[in-house]
Order: structure tokens, then sequence, then C-alpha cells
């Protein structure tokens, strides 16, 4: 498992109005490592993320990466009234293959399709996004970040809105995917259950990072240490985490 | 309606009254789409008040208004869009700012020019019948630079205007288009003012895009209802006008708001079936 590093992280803070939103975050990613970050309500783990993929430039640190990132955003940057079909929103994740001045070709099209097809939605290609459900959302933004065929791929909540089954079925995909290419997949997610279960690798954010381990070691100690005060009310809702972790 | 011909072949003015709507449904029925997409409205009302600073100022160093009031559209919104881009403060903020600053400026102008002023009152509501050969062709040339524009960059302007923050991601060059929409919208301004007025003109590169919003199903499909609406609305409105013996600029915008409240009305509020999975 261990080889170069894809993406190394060092030392970055991050501060909005004299307020400390990160603080000192260091860590690496591996090849092929599938890693979830958890913590608060405003622990930073999405301004993290930001800072990754470029959205957010005034930080100290530094970020090294190479290669081409997938991102997959909350889904509230959503405009839901826009008119535009499944196939054009995963032609996007395309387009720096294009280029400026240059049209869409039929072969571009079948790409875009072939996508949504592998991620189960491809019955929906034509169909404006508008009405699209929180489950089918999500898996269009899949299918737009694997268009740009990415050496590491962030999501930032991507069960947010989505049901159970929803879900299960979304990570079930993206495990096949990682599996296939044996690319990288850095997690952002609430569900602590669903992220124990998913990842290889775990970090716990609470404006700084409090440990970065392999997900079966994660102890309710590490939990402990960025819930603070809302481990309790957290540890009673996580059914895996009594089953896995309680001795 | 026999008439109306008649009269449009006989009287200069309503023929160029005729050609000015067209001009002018067509690079509002562009335009609309990607500015009610892009939530600029406020950017376009702003730039309309704007130009009543250039204006005002053209008057009082005695020179063409055109020239003046085109730069200060464009400095308006780039003005806008540069302080907001950088952060620190939102578009909403910046136009809250510079609007009041602009309409301030034409109106020290206004009171500092020496002798007469001419009539404000119909550049602030506008008159299609006093279009002149010379407002014309500039309406003609903004009006292929904008389909130009549209046509050249569609999927670009498509991306931009869904989702920004990821078209930018994604390579899609969103700082070039978002300038070039705001070099269009300040052109369009300046001249479809001519026929709207500042107040109404307003009017003219919203109402389309938000209408053709609520039947569309892609963003062709928006543009191409955008245009057709703005210009059936153009065209109606001046025969209306000329019925009614009431000013065109009023009439169309009737008619505009008219498209609005048969589309809202009629827009299906239940989710389509999708097709099964």
């Amino acid at each position: 498992m261990k080889s170069a590093p894809i993406l190394e992280v060092s030392q970055v803070s991050y501060e909005k109005s004299g307020h400390d939103i990160l603080s000192g975050i260091t860590f690496s990613l591996q090849q092929g490592e599938f890693a979830g970050i958890i913590g608060p309500n405003g622990a930073g783990k999405s301004t993290l993320l930001q800072i990754i993929v470029g959205e957010i430039k005034r930080y100290t640190g530094t970020v090294r990466f190479s290669g081409r990132i997938g991102y997959v955003p909350q889904r509230k940057d959503f405009q839901r009234d826009f008119p535009i079909k499944a196939r054009e929103v995963v032609a996007m994740g395309l387009y720096r293959r294009r280029g400026i001045f240059r049209f869409f070709s039929s072969e571009d099209w079948e790409e875009c399709h072939r996508l949504l097809e592998r991620v189960g939605i491809g019955e929906l290609s034509e169909e404006p996004v508008t009405f699209f459900s929180g489950g089918e959302y999500q898996r269009l933004m899949l299918a737009r970040a694997i268009a740009y065929h990415p050496d590491l791929l962030i999501l930032d909540e991507p069960e947010a809105g989505v049901d159970e089954m929803g879900k299960a079925s979304f990570y079930e995909l993206l495990a096949q995917w990682r599996k296939e290419r044996q690319r990288s997949v850095l997690l952002v997610s609430h569900d602590i259950g669903l992220v124990l279960n998913a990842c290889d690798t775990i970090m716990c954010l609470n404006k700084s990072l409090h440990c970065h381990k392999d997900a079966a070691t994660v102890s309710s100690e590490d939990l402990r240490s960025v819930y603070t005060e809302d481990f309790d009310i957290l540890i009673r809702g996580t059914h895996h985490f009594e089953k896995e972790h309680s001795q | 309606m026999k008439g109306f011909f008649s009269d449009l072949i006989q009287y200069h003015f309503l023929f160029l009254a005729f050609l000015a709507s067209l001009f002018v449904g067509v690079l509002s029925g562009m335009l609309s789409p990607i500015i009610v997409s892009r939530k600029i409205e406020y950017i376009s009302d702003g730039v309309a008040h704007a130009t009543f600073a250039g204006v005002a100022f053209a008057f009082l160093i005695s020179v063409s208004t055109l020239p003046v009031a085109v730069l200060a559209a464009i400095l308006f919104a780039f003005g806008v869009s540069f302080f907001s881009r950088k952060q620190r403060a939102s578009e909403n903020n910046m136009i809250g700012i510079f609007l009041p600053l602009f309409m301030a400026l034409g109106i020290l102008f206004v009171s500092l020019t020496k002798g007469y002023v001419p009539d404000m009152m119909g550049f602030l509501f506008g008159n299609i019948l006093l279009v002149s050969e010379t407002d014309l062709w500039f309406l003609l040339v903004v009006a292929i630079a904008v389909t130009g524009f549209v046509a050249l960059f569609f999927r670009e302007i498509q991306f931009y205007a869904f989702d920004e923050g990821m078209a930018k991601h994604y390579g899609v060059p969103v700082a070039f288009i978002h300038y070039l929409t705001l070099l269009c919208l300040s052109l369009s301004v300046v001249a479809s003012v001519k026929i709207a007025g500042v107040i109404l003109v307003n009017a003219f590169l919203i109402t389309p895009g938000v209408t053709a919003r609520f039947v569309a199903k892609s963003f062709k499909q928006m543009i191409v209802y955008s245009v057709l609406l703005s210009l059936f609305a153009c065209y109606f409105g001046l025969y209306l006008g000329y019925r009614l013996n009431a000013p065109p600029g009023t009439t169309m915008v009737f008619t505009l708001f008219g498209e609005f409240l048969l589309f809202y009305l009629s827009k299906p509020r239940k989710k389509p079936s999708l097709p099964k999975r």
C-alpha cells in the first residue's frame, strides 16, 4: 500500500475575519488510499477540501498535488431551476480535454452517456436535472467527476439528502470505481458509520487534525477528541461504532 | 393591422422603429437567459442607471452621448464585478454603492451643464419613435456581436451560468466569459435605452429569460424561446402603441408582463415523470 504520496498537505492554516478555521493541518494521501474526514459542524472539513481543490487561495502552508482532482461539492451549490440535460452536466468534466473554440464531438456525447450508464442513470441522459432526486443528482455529480479522469476524487458530504438505500448503492459504486481504477478518494461526511465502513483511513478534524489512522483502529477516544461534548449524543446514533469498536 | 403595415412603409420613423424592435428583440432575448441564470439582474439595472451619468457628462462636455454612455456602462459593470469577485464585498453590496454614486454624478453633471439641457425624460423612459439611423446601426452591430458571442461560446456560457465554481474547476475560462457577458450587457443596455429608457430597459433584459425558463428543457431552448418571446413583445407592443396611441416602450413592457403571467399560470408545478429506472 505504501507508495509515493499523491497529495501532501503541510502546515495548512486558514483564518477568516480573525477566527481560526484551520490550524497547522499536515497529512499525506497515498496512491489508491480511500480516506474519510470526520468532525463536527464548523470543524473546517469543507474548508480543507476547498483549499485542496484551489477554491480558497488565501491560506498559509503548502498543498502539493500532481495530477487531476475530480470534485463532488455539497448539494447546496446546485442551481435547481437551470435547464440543463444530464449529459451536458457530465460534458463539463470533459471540457479541459476539448478546450475553447471547439465543439463536443459525437464520441464525447457517447462517452457522457456511457458514464451515466456506468453510475446507473443512463436512461436520464436526455432529461433536465431540475427534477432529479438527491440520489440521482449525486450519481450525476460522480459521473461528471469521473469524466475528468481524476487521479484523486474528492467528495464533500455526498450522502446529504440521500436516503439509506441511495447512500449504500452510491458507496458501492464509489468502491467499484476505485477498485477498477486504483485511484485515491478523499471524502468528508457526517455519517460516521458509513465512513468507518467504507474508508481505509480516517482523519478526525476539529480545526486541527487530531488523528489520521486506519479505520479499524479508530477508538472512541479519537472521536471524543473532536466531537467533545457532542460525543455521547453521537455515539448513541452510531450503532456501527457501538458494535465494532466499543471494546 | 393593414393600416399599421401601410404606415410602416409610408412613415420612415415607423420603419426605423420596426427595425429597432427586431434588433432589440434579438439582443435582449439572447442575453436575458444568461442574466437570469447567472442572477446578475441587479447589475443590468445598475448599468442602465449608470448610462444616465454617462449621458449627463456628455451633455456637460458637449460631445456625442453614445460613446460616453457606453464607457459609463462598462465602468459600472466592470467596477462592480472587480470589487465583488475579490470576495471582500458582495455583488449586491457593490451595486448598492455604485448605483447611487452614478446617479449622483448624473444629477451633478446635469446641474453643472450651462444653457440648454436636453429633456432627460425621453432618456429615462425612452421613445422608439425617435430612433435615428445612427442608433439603428449601433443596435445592429450590438445585436450581431451578442449573437456571435452566444453562438461561439454557447457551452462555456452554459457551464458558467449553471455552476460557475465547478466550471472553473473543470477548466472553463469563467472570468473571460463573465467579463464578455458584462461587456455585451453594457452595450445592450446603451443600445436599447433609446427604445425603453433607463427605467424600463430591464424588463427587456430580464422578463423574456424568466418566462422562457418556465417551459425550456435545455439552455438552448431557453435562448430560442426567450428570443421569440422578446420579438413578439417588441412587435405586438409596437402595434399596440400604434393602435392605442400610447408610448410603445410601455406597451412592450405590458406585453412582456402578459407573456410572463400566461406562462407562470400554465407552468406545471408537479414533478414530471422521469423514465423508469
